[in-house]
Formats: C-alpha cells, structure tokens, sequence
C-alpha cells in the first residue's frame, strides 16, 4: 500500500515532571527515514523550493528530500550544497563539543548541525537514487561513481556528526550516523544491523515486602469522596502506611536504602537513564532507578508495578498497582499521537487481571471505578475524574476459587434491536450484549489483515506489486494465496515434505474466518475474494480510507482531506460508491469498513475537525446502505478510543464501532466498557499485533511473548463477547499475517530496527515483525512460510 | 602527590636568630598556621584566587588594599555589583591550589594538620553579605558535570554571613573532614539576591589553624529552618538555581523580590511559566549548594527533627495547577538526598493559601534540594501562568 503503515504506538509521553515522561518505554529511538514517504506525495514544486531558503536552515533537508523524491537531482544537490556551504562550519564546532548525544530539550541549540548532516546524508542518498536510475549498459563507469562517492559522503557524515538527529513531523528522530551506515549497507549491497544482544535477566530481590498484604488502607488514613469529584485519601499515618506498604511504594521512600542490593549498586544509579534501563532485563537496578526517578509520582509507581510484576513479586505488584488508585487515580501519560493515557484506569485493569489470573492469592478487587469526564479529547484541562479506588482485601478461605473461573455467560433476554436487514445482522439482547450474527448464527470475527508483500518490493520506490493479481512464476497461480509453502524445518529451502498449501489454506487451518482489505489504492482481484469465501469460508471486511493519506478525497496532502470541504466529501462518496458497485453483490462481503485512524490526523484534518469527520462518516454510512441491497453493516475503524464521545454523537447509522488498538499484553482494558458507557454499539478491534523480535531477547523469547501477548488480547475480546464483560466485543482484526521488509528502510532485508516506542516487550515496535508467519531469510518470498507458536496459539484457539 | 606541609615557625625562628628575645614569642603556635593570605605577596600565602565563577564581571578584586586591614600592610578588597551581568545572579572566587586547577592538575594541598579555617572579616558600610563561605567542593566539571581527575576531599561551608563596619574572625569548623586533597582552599560567594545593591568587603588573616580544642560541629539545624523567608533574608537556605529542563530559561521568570502583596513579611517570589521552548514542562529545584543535582560530597543540610515543610502560595488568576511540590529526590549523583516527599497535583487559588509536605517517617539526614515545583502547559492556560510563593519552611 502507497501509505504509511497503520501500525500506531502507544509512546506514553507525559511531559509532566521533570523529565519526559513515558509509561510504556520510552526514550526517543532513532528509526529510519520511512516518513519520507509523505514527501512522495506532498506535490511540491521545485520552483517554490528554490525560493525558500537561508531563512530557516531547517527547510534544506526538507526540501531536497522532496526533489529528491520527484528525482530533480540537480537541484537536490545544489540545496544540499547550499546549505552545506553556508553552516558546515558552524556546524563542525557544534560537533566538536559534543561526546554524546544531546538532549531533546537542547535540540535548538544543536539544529544547525542536525541539519547540515541530514544534507549530506540527503546529498548521498540522492546519488543512490540516480545511480540507480542510470541504466547499467550505458552509465556503468558514472553509476559506480555516484555510488562511491555517496559512500564516501556518509562515512565522512558518520564521523563528523556521530551525534546528528534528524527529527521528523512528530518529533520522533533518527539517528543520522545510524542510517547512513544503513544506507552504506544498501549502497554496496552489504545489509548492516546492529548486533542483536540478548541481556541478562536480574530480577528484584524485595528488602521489605511491607507488613501487610492487601494493605487496609482505612487504618492509616481517610478515604474521602468516593465515587465522586472530590476523591481523595488523606494519609493520618504515615509512618504506618510506609511500613504497612514496604519497600518502593508510596509513601515508602526510605527501605530501600536498607536493601544490601541497592546499596552495591547506588553509587552507579546516577549514570543510568531510567527509561533505558526499564527494558533492559536487569529488572534489580531498573526498581531502584525507578524509585527515585525524576518522575511525577503516578508514573514512577506505574513502572514500579510493572517492575515488580515482571519480577514475579505478585503481591508487592498488587500493592504498587492499587496504590496508584488510592494515591493518584488522577495521573495521566501521553501517546505517540498526544492522545492522553490514564494511568489510574490501566493499574485498575490490570489489577483485576492480576488478580483474575491468580486465585491462589484469595483476594477480591470490588467496585472500583475511575470515569474521565471529556476524557476522549486531547485536551487534559477539561478532564474531571470520578474515583473511587474500590476495596481490595482478602476473601475468606471458603470463598477463595481453586482455579481461575471461567463465568457462564449471563442470560441475555430477548433481543432488544437488530442492526441490518439481510443476512448479516446486529442484534442486540434486553441484557445489552451485542451479538453478530450471519443468516442466524452467532459469529465471533476471527480476522487478519492480509497483505503478503513480496521481500525487495516497497511502496517507497513503486515496487510493491499487488499480491491479489501477483503471479511471479507465471503459472496462472496466484503466488500468495495458493502457492505458499510451510518451511518447517527452518532451511529456506522447500523440502519434499514441505508441500504447497496456499496462504488460504494455512489459513482457514488457522480459523480465520475474515480479513480486512481495503479496495484502494489497487484494485482488488475479485476472483481471488470469491474463491476465498467460497473455498474456504473467508469473509471480506471491505474497506474505504476515507480520505486519510488523501485516499479518495482527491486533496493535495500538505492541507490533507478536508471533511468540510464539499469537493472533498463529493470525491470521497464517489470512491465509496464505486466500492459499493463494485462488490455489494459479492457473498464474500460481510462488513464494509470506513476510515483507518483518521482521528490521528496525517494526510486528513480528522483530529482537527473530529465533529466534521465523525458527521461525514455517518454520512458515509448511510450512503453505503442506500447502495448496498444487503444493508450490511458498517462499521468504522478509529483510532484507539479517541473521540469516542463525538462519535457516538455524530455516528448513529455506523453500526460497529471499530478501533486499532496497541495496549500491550493485557488486552483492550476500557475499551469495552468505554465503548458500552458512551456509544453503546458493537466493538470490533480493528488491528492489534506486537512484533516477534526484541533486542535484548532471544528470538525464541520473542515469538512466545508475541503467542501470549496475542493469546491475552484474544482471550480478553472473548471475556468481553456477548453474555461476557462487556457483551459487545463481536471479534478481532490480528495485525498481520505475515512479515513485510518494506516497513523499515531496505525492502531486501529483515530490519531489526525499533522504529518507535510502544508497549511490547522490549519498548519499541519493530514493523517488520508482525507478522503471525515470517519469510526466513527472503530468499523464497514471496511463497515461503515460517510459522510462528502465535499461528499455532491461534489455531488452538480459533479451532476451540 | 600531595603536598606534605612542614610549616616554618617564621616568627620564632627569626627571633631566635636576631638574638633579640631568647624566649618563645607567646604566639607561636599561630606561626604554624598555613596561610591563605597574610599580606600581599607574603610568602607564606598559599592558593591562587584564579577561579572566578558566575557574574564575574560584577566583581572587582583589589589584593592589596592599605587603607584596611586586620593585621600586616595589606588586605583584600573585593567589590560585588550584582548587577548580575552573565545573568547568573551569583558570583565567587575559589583560590585554588595552583592557578586555574578546576581538579585537573595534582596540586592539591594534604592539610591534614588542620582543624579551622579562619579569617578576618568587615564590611565597608555595615551589613554586607557572604553568601557562602566555603572550603573545598571542587568536585565535578562545571560544564559536563563529570567527575574531576582530582577532586577536593571535603566540601565545607558555612553562610550566610552579614558583616558589621568592624572586623571580625569568622571560622569554619573542619573537625574531622578529610584534608588530605584540598585543592579549592577558599571559595568566597556573593549572591545577587542577598546583597541587592552593590557592596564591598574585606577580607584578612585567612588561614588555616589546629585548634586542640575544637569539637566536631553538631549535625542537624535548628527549626523552623527557612528556605524563604523574605529577598535577602539571612534565614534563606537553599538556591533556586535547578531550572528544569535544561530549556527552562526560555519559559520560566522568577522574581526573589516581588513586593506586590506578599503574604508575609517585605516580599514573596512572583513564578511566570510560558511554554515558550515547546518542552511543555518546565520547574525548579533550590538546591544547596548552587547547582548541586548530587555531584558534591557533604553539600547537604541535615534536616532531621523537621516533621512537615509548609509554605503559602496564591496563583495570579486562581486555578493555576502546580503538578508536584516536592522536597528532595534530587538522584543525579553519587551524593544525592537521602528521601524525598511530594504533594500534588494542586490547583491554586487567587488567595494565599498555605500548603503542607508530610515529613513524618521521612530520612531528612542530607538534603540539598529543599523544596522543588513542577509543571506542565497541559494541565494549566496555554498562554502560561503567573503564581506566588512565600514563607517556605521546615517546623518540627
């Protein structure tokens, strides 16, 4: 797909105390230059470039990116030059004083010579561009100059400006040094990683676990205003709590300065960045870091808990947890999109998850609730929090479950209303639990998003061929679907055992029963979609971006889709109706999908305008079923819960409320009673996956902590599904089948890179991991098959 | 290698050799005292006054003035403007073991011998202001904050001190320090904010001495021990010097000074924080001593026997949100504070309103940041906030 990948981080950033705040990971990680995509599209003349310039140092590298993009060599280089000539010397003494990398709070004072390396690197990598746009017979002599010299520019790059960054549109930066030692690997054909390290693990050793367990908080304070506004404990005793709560939770500041561990180790904390030592491994030094991290106290308490849980000390987690709802249910971290993230809410479902999962410990999580009042917006000023940090405290012997305990669903009464009018139907049951249903059967979506893209193919480069048409051995065969094989054995070689199955056959083995496409930018092949369902019952979730990335809206990209704009609304029904003609008669067709997170915004003023975009979608909705004879349900995908409020205001015709989701490995947390309190519609979870590689981690490691990242999601839509939780959870889209290079930077090889941070294992996600198989070292791609244990965690589950 | 220092009994010796008196002069044992400055160009003076800090275009320097002095010819006239010219707001001079060693050369003096560092003192008018005194505390690079290749082995200091017209001895007990690396012999400091307007000082007799009698000096400090009381208040303890993050001067003002409606007293500080670097967050540490985020050995107060820190504060439009007030946590260094305690989020209200810290259970045996605000534009008016705080102090 000509767009950047829907994968979306969950980078906590709460810039709130003294440092930068971010709850899953955190740091700032370089990543390669993928945004340059957006210059591919941006329509920007060369005239207007060539007028812009001394005047802001920082429009160079911008700008000789986008000629280098429309291939205007020439006059890339001349604003490389330019720029070059005007502050390399400035930008040198820069350089000469640094001996790391600086802060991003002094990234003003070091732009200069960020820009100065970003235009060399620009220079080199638009020599690579023209060497390869000379044809090898006549221009050898003149190709391999400009690949040497454009070598010889970035090794002279690496050493000048070892510490240079480049910082994109959302702040996120790459490390200069680190992608022209990529680009050098691409240039002479030598792919480069850094090594993959596997860290040692150290986990906590607790001084003092406290003298109580749940701690009764009533002993040592008041609660006030529960339930309400004004919801507060005021700590009457605190030298009881601190004793009662032990080593590292609040209000306990002092036992760890007891702990003979921490002691070895506190002469050296100074030199420890505490949100680089959290995804470490050494989880000992991470909690001592973390007690005395510059942090608002609700964070600091957040990666304590998550410490101490990783440490398996499930009791002292549980304390850390609950102490951040009685103490500060109020705290708050960002997003990579600056949407917020209450921490309050995610320590309650964990809480209750912790505790579901460990009924050894006898204890009982009742009525605890924080409700963020307009807390779907962006804006944390409006919020208002309604607590009340429930009561957690030991059952009685006789109460306590032997095993964890798998609820009957509930009696859900008669159906209360029917969404759709055809086969594919919405119900909704007395007891409010939704239900999908297809020609009068229950159906739980077990879906993946599929897009088997060939290694060396990018759509940075046009390269990326449509797989549904893609027949590269010429035997009438489409690749994909039917051609691929199972590497079993892990050889990249397809053994005599290792027969052809076919995506569509591994996957109906699997239990998939629908993916999610979209019909844009290429056409789809219908025949393949017809055989998909008929052959082996896979359903189509059909989708329209409506106009995000500009997709169907017909805008220029710098102002993006315009949801005011009635041209733009006018292309934008146009592409939904040739959707709609082009498939509604198809069987294979089961949910038509609008939008893929245009609340964040790029390429659409969807975050700016949400109350527009949210009116258009419903208009979108209604336009689908006046087209559609089977009036099948549409449902929209958003982007996590943003907004929520303003669609269930604007939104009655869209039936499903669907969102991509990255919330780590304890599912969706408030998304279903979220979605139940304020829209009251179906959920459906449009994307959720977490990479199958982590440095630090062996790749073993790794692919079992994607199988229990995606057996807990799983399960987690499951306990919410009609008659469970929630009762609105109607299934899930996995992000994504298989493996695709093209994500990082060289579409020829498997980049390890952690192009930005999230809530996975080691922090960062790594897009080109995510799929549920990979392709082993390319060479076979597009037919081989690596089954990951997350194929096979799903076949047991999806086959249940 | 250090210096192993065998001083000359100077005067008696001389006076053995005149044959004039054939006794012991009463005083001899002040000749063995090492001598920072006894006159100028006395040999027996020893430290460099090479290391200029701060505003140090504020001060004027004159080793050699006649028309005052404690003892000898000559003294030391030192002129403090704070007019605050590198906008720093303090200014100081180390002497130091050889000329400009910022712990880079081994030149360090082993004064192990001694126990006090004494010196003369007066004021030109009356009332003068050393804010700090000190011995030693060259530790870690000013610029990089690194450790220094040969630091100071003790950090002592006392102050402030308001000088009378008369001369005064004025000392620092060394009482079981450690003296056997002393590299910055003595740091005179000035701070803008104490002194106000200009002034000029003297300085005389700086040496140190063995006192057989001297005690180690009681820890601890007596209560209620203020951070602010008042601008210039020789109560003051601790230096609002840690502006957070490093962008914080584009986005914070703070005024010592401000006489528009304090809540007690001549003057509270008057806090304006616009986000004008795009960092979003922004605070400050008072750190003790200057810039102290843990880097100097012995820098701490010990506040024990303190069981809450409180303070007033008022917010110019009311519902200005302060995200954290906080005492200690400062941990990025070998000599960090011993514990920390906090209070937030607070919303302000237009009228002051005092403010309590819990200290109960607390470790308040080193602290060097004494009281510390934070926030953020998220949670307060984008066009930034203007808040007062006045009266922050440590009560039993």
């Amino acid at each position: 797909m000509m767009i950047r990948s829907q994968i979306k981080n969950i980078r906590c950033q709460n810039r709130f105390f003294f440092l930068t705040i971010f709850l899953s990971t955190l740091a700032p990680k370089a990543r390669p230059p993928k945004s340059l995509i957006y210059f591919l599209v941006a329509g920007f003349s060369l005239l207007s470039a060539l007028t812009v310039l001394a005047e802001s140092p920082s429009e160079y590298g911008k700008k000789a990116q986008i000629l280098r993009s429309q291939k205007e060599y020439e006059a890339a280089y001349k604003l490389c030059d330019e720029c070059i000539a005007n502050f390399s010397k400035e930008a040198d003494l820069i350089a000469a004083k640094l001996k790391d990398f600086p802060s991003d709070y002094e990234v003003d004072d070091y732009k200069v010579m960020n820009v100065v390396a970003f235009c060399y690197f620009t220079k080199a990598e638009t020599m690579r561009d023209q060497a390869e746009s000379l044809s090898a017979e006549e221009n050898l002599e003149r190709k391999q100059e400009l690949k040497d010299e454009a070598v010889r520019i970035l090794w002279d790059n690496i050493k000048k400006f070892p510490y240079a960054k480049h910082y994109d549109e959302h702040g996120w930066y790459y490390k200069i040094a680190h992608i022209s030692r990529k680009l050098i690997g691409e240039i002479l054909n030598e792919p480069w990683e850094p090594p993959h390290e596997v860290y040692e693990e150290k986990k906590v050793m607790l001084y003092d676990n406290g003298s109580e367990f749940p701690v009764d908080y009533k002993k040592y304070g008041e609660f006030k205003g529960l339930g309400t506004k004004d919801y507060a404990y005021k700590i009457n005793d605190p030298i009881g709590l601190a004793k009662a709560v032990g080593e590292g939770i609040y209000p306990n500041t002092t036992s760890v300065k007891f702990n003979p561990e921490y002691i070895k180790v506190k002469k050296y904390l100074f030199k420890i960045d505490h949100w680089k030592i959290i995804h470490q491994r050494d989880l000992s030094t991470a909690f001592y870091k973390w007690i005395q991290a510059p942090e608002s106290p609700g964070v600091r308490l957040f990666n304590i808990a998550q410490i101490l849980e990783q440490s398996d000390h499930t009791e002292h987690a549980i304390k850390a947890y609950y102490a951040i709802l009685v103490h500060y249910p109020r705290s708050y971290g960002w997003t990579y999109w600056h949407t917020p993230w209450y921490i309050g809410k995610v320590a309650k479902y964990r809480l209750e998850n912790i505790i579901k999962n460990n009924p050894h410990l006898g204890l009982a999580f009742e009525d605890a609730d924080i409700e963020v009042i307009n807390g779907y917006d962006n804006d944390i000023r409006n919020d208002q929090f309604i607590v009340n940090p429930g009561k957690l405290y030991k059952l009685k012997a006789k109460n306590i479950p032997s095993k964890i305990n798998n609820t009957i669903a509930r009696n859900k009464g008669e159906i209360k209303q029917v969404r759709g009018e055809e086969k594919i139907k919405l119900i909704q049951f007395q007891s409010g639990d939704w239900q999908l249903q297809v020609e009068g059967k229950p159906m739980i979506l077990k879906a993946l998003t599929y897009a088997p893209s060939r290694v060396g193919e990018s759509p940075h480069n046009g390269t990326l061929a449509n797989w549904s048409l893609q027949d590269t051995n010429n035997n009438g065969l489409i690749d994909a679907p039917y051609e691929s094989w199972v590497d079993k054995n892990k050889n990249n070689s397809q053994d005599s055992d290792e027969k052809t199955a076919g995506d569509l056959q591994l996957m109906k083995e699997m239990g998939v029963n629908a993916i999610r496409l979209y019909h844009q930018p290429v056409e789809l092949n219908k025949e393949i979609l017809r055989q998909m369902h008929q052959k082996y019952g896979i359903y189509i979730l059909l989708g329209d971006f409506l106009g995000k990335y500009t997709l169907g809206s017909d805008a220029e990209w710098e102002s993006g889709t315009d949801y005011d704009n009635e041209l733009h609304k006018q292309n934008m029904l146009k592409s939904l109706e040739k959707m709609v003609n082009e498939h509604k008669d198809e069987p294979y067709v089961l949910m038509w999908l609008i939008g893929n997170e245009n609340v964040y915004g790029l390429g659409c003023n969807a975050d700016k305008k949400p109350e527009s975009f949210f009116k258009f979608a419903n208009e979108a909705a209604l336009h689908i079923k006046s087209l559609d004879p089977q009036k099948r349900p549409v449902a929209i995908v958003s982007g996590d819960i943003l907004f929520l409020d303003i669609f269930a205001k604007n939104c009655p015709d869209v039936d499903v409320f669907g969102l991509n989701s990255y919330r780590g490995n304890y599912g969706f947390l408030d998304v279903w009673d979220e979605v139940k309190r304020v829209a009251d519609k179906p959920a459906l979870i449009t994307e959720y996956g977490v990479p199958a590689y982590s440095q630090g981690f062996t790749f073993e490691e790794a692919e079992n902590y994607q199988a229990e990242y995606h057996k807990a999601s799983w399960l987690n839509i499951m306990d919410n599904s009609c008659g469970f939780g929630a009762g609105n959870a109607i299934g899930g889209v996995v992000f994504e089948w298989m493996d695709e290079w093209w994500k990082a930077y060289n579409p020829s090889h498997h980049d390890r890179e952690g192009l930005f941070a999230g809530p996975f294992q080691d922090g960062y996600m790594h897009e080109e991991w995510l799929g549920l198989c990979g392709q082993g070292d390319g060479s076979k791609s597009p037919f081989l098959r690596q089954l990951r244990k997350s194929y096979f965690t799903y076949k047991g589950l999806w086959n249940d | 290698m250090r210096k192993i220092l065998f001083l000359n009994t100077l005067i008696c010796s001389l006076a053995v050799c005149l044959g004039a008196v054939v006794v012991l002069a009463p005083n001899c044992q002040a000749a063995e005292d090492f001598y920072i400055y006894a006159d100028k160009n006395s040999p027996g003076n020893h430290f460099i006054p090479s290391g200029w800090m701060g505003d140090v275009n504020d001060m004027k320097f004159n080793d050699q003035e006649t028309k005052e002095k404690a003892g000898g010819t000559t003294s030391i006239k030192i002129t403090y403007t704070a007019k605050k010219s590198q906008n720093q707001g303090w200014a100081g001079i180390y002497w130091q073991s050889s000329q400009n060693n910022w712990g880079s050369k081994d030149s360090g003096f082993d004064l192990s011998d001694f126990n006090k560092l004494v010196f003369m003192a007066k004021g030109e008018k009356d009332g003068e202001v050393l804010t700090t005194v000190k011995v030693g505390g060259i530790t870690t690079n000013g610029t990089t904050g690194e450790p220094v290749e040969f630091p100071d082995t003790l950090n002592v200091e006392i102050g402030p001190i308001r000088l009378t017209s008369d001369w005064k001895e004025y000392s620092i007990n060394l009482v079981d320090k450690d003296l056997t690396n002393v590299n910055g012999g003595l740091a005179i400091i000035f701070n803008a904010d104490h002194t106000g307007v200009e002034q000029t000082v003297y300085l005389d007799e700086i040496r140190f001495v063995n006192d057989p009698d001297l005690q180690k000096e009681a820890s601890g400090v007596s209560l209620p021990f203020y951070v602010y009381a008042d601008s210039g208040s020789l109560d003051n303890h601790f230096i609002p010097s840690g502006w957070m993050p490093a962008s914080a001067a584009r986005d914070l003002k703070l005024d010592t000074n401000w006489k528009n409606y304090p809540f007690s007293g001549d003057t509270c500080m008057r806090l304006e924080y616009k986000n004008n670097s795009g960092t979003r967050w922004a605070g400050i540490f008072w750190q003790q001593p200057a810039n102290n985020w843990g880097t100097i050995p012995g820098a701490g107060y010990d506040l024990q026997g303190a069981s809450k820190l409180t303070f007033w504060a008022r917010g110019d439009k009311g519902d200005e949100v302060i995200q954290e007030f906080k005492i200690g946590g400062i941990s990025s260094g070998e000599y960090i504070d011993s514990d920390s305690s906090s209070i937030g989020p607070i919303s302000l209200t237009k009228e002051w309103k005092q403010y309590e810290i819990d200290l109960r259970g607390k470790d308040l045996s080193y602290i060097i940041g004494g009281f510390a605000w934070a926030t953020n534009i998220d949670v307060n008016d984008p066009e930034g906030i203007v808040f007062y705080i006045d009266e922050i102090k440590y009560e039993k």
